[in-house]
């Protein structure tokens, strides 16, 4: 059975939050030099919602993984457990925070998703309930969100793993919803 | 009536009978005027939530019956283009050693891509709306997970509540959910490449692992009941109630619960 305590529901708090950040627009794929998408981006009126976004880049395996971290200003959004599970997988658009944050892998887009999901540690943990982020590459391994770029790094790192010697492709870059 | 087999137990002929129509199907219509990319769409479409607010394939009750349809469909279509009626989707049962990754099968692997022989390009197989840029099948085996044990799916099977409320990723008491995330998803993270991927279905060993996934159903349905789906009738809103449609298919959970209806059986 999953672990639901205190240490749970503040893990939602903080989920919630940060779910703001890291759920990523197609738009993303227009501000993609390497991709063929053309048009206005859909982001040069944005204003941002709350503090600064925190930029980070690393060379991982041979490819440059940079990205931007957006908190949305939602880091004092305190949702319990209850209110976030029964968001269900609409908890991207119901939240309104698309679009805030970003990965590129060798300045190739990719477009992210905010699940809510149960985790099965592999430590021995009991398995627990959090937010998890996908995008098209790691679409059955989500990666649980944190309240720093750490998530979006190794998310990064993950899609490097699986990439090996490849890139991604314009398909990535995809929005989509749960 | 389709005789579905363990991938173990499957001849030569059997296996070259059902790659050859794979490939077929790849570049000819069925007699349902469906195409083997279809398939991919739609895996594409349904995965996300749709302009009708349901999460109709994944992380929702709909995962099991939405699968079964997917399944039975590219089964008829596959009966279609090869002009053989017996032909059908093996399951391929992880916990064991029969692998279908070999060279008169799924293709073999080489530095992560299928790159000759079965499922190769040159061999005739064409990779579809790839989020992965490469021209490749494309396989990582056991670089991001292991496969489930005989434990595992024992412990899976053994829950008995098929799902409930909030009907998401989230519910712990739920053999859909259970059945999902630790045997489904850990399979695919297993095969990692292009079966990590939203257009899983590039890979024809999709197929055999959803087989095995309706199998196990099928065997937990015979255990818990036929006709166990949850939410029932008009209860519940984003997720497809027993007798709501599934998109695209136009059909019900409930006309979906039994598998002699449906014309095939496990073997």
């Amino acid at each position: 059975m999953a672990d639901v305590k205190r240490r749970d529901v503040l893990r939602y708090g903080a989920a919630g939050a940060t779910t703001a950040a890291t759920a990523l627009v197609a738009g993303q794929a227009l501000a993609s030099p390497d991709t063929a998408n053309t048009g206005s981006d859909p982001k040069a009126n944005r204003k941002p919602a709350g503090p600064e976004p925190e930029e980070f880049e690393e060379t991982y395996r041979g490819k440059r993984i940079r990205g931007r971290y957006n908190s949305g200003g939602l880091t004092s959004l305190d949702l319990g457990l209850g209110a976030l599970t029964s968001l269900g997988g609409d908890i991207t658009r119901t939240l309104g925070l698309a679009g805030q944050s970003e990965v590129y892998v060798n300045n190739r887009a990719l477009a992210l998703t905010a699940i809510p999901t149960m985790f099965f540690p592999t430590d021995g943990r009991r398995p627990y309930v959090g937010i998890g982020l996908i995008s098209a590459i790691n679409h059955y391994d989500p990666v649980e969100l944190e309240l720093n770029p750490n998530c979006l790094r190794k998310l990064g790192k993950k899609v490097v793993d699986m990439l090996g010697d490849l890139e991604l492709s314009g398909d990535a870059a995809q929005e989509h919803t749960h | 009536m389709a005789d579905r087999k363990s991938i173990a137990a499957m001849t030569s002929a059997e296996k070259t009978a059902f790659a050859n129509a794979l490939r077929t199907f790849k570049t000819t219509a069925a007699p349902s005027g469906r195409r083997y990319n279809w398939y991919i769409d739609q895996h594409i479409t349904y995965f996300a939530r749709t302009n009708d607010q349901i999460s109709h394939a994944h992380q929702a009750p709909s995962f099991f019956p939405w699968h079964r349809e997917y399944l039975r469909l590219l089964e008829l279509d596959l009966q279609g283009v090869s002009g053989n009626p017996n032909l059908f989707i093996p399951y391929w049962d992880w916990t064991q050693t029969a692998s279908p990754f070999t060279a008169d099968f799924c293709g073999t692997i080489t530095n992560g891509s299928v790159n000759s022989g079965n499922f190769s390009p040159n061999w005739g197989w064409s990779i579809y709306r790839s989020s992965i840029q490469t021209n490749f099948l494309q396989r990582r085996l056991g670089q991001g997970a292991s496969r489930p044990t005989t434990a595992a799916v024992n412990n899976v099977q053994a829950f008995t509540v098929y799902d409930q409320s909030p009907w998401n990723g989230t519910v712990s008491n739920s053999y859909r959910n259970r059945n999902e995330i630790e045997l489904h998803n850990r399979v695919h993270n297993y095969v990692g490449g292009h079966m990590g991927t939203r257009e899983a279905p590039n890979d024809p060993v999709f197929w055999l692992h959803h087989c095995n996934i309706d199998r196990l159903w099928w065997l937990w349905q015979q255990n818990r009941g036929i006709d166990t789906y949850q939410p029932r009738t008009g209860t519940t809103t984003r997720v497809v109630d027993n007798t709501e449609t599934m998109q695209p298919f136009g059909r019900t959970p409930s006309s979906v619960r039994d598998i002699a209806a449906l014309g095939y059986t496990y073997v």
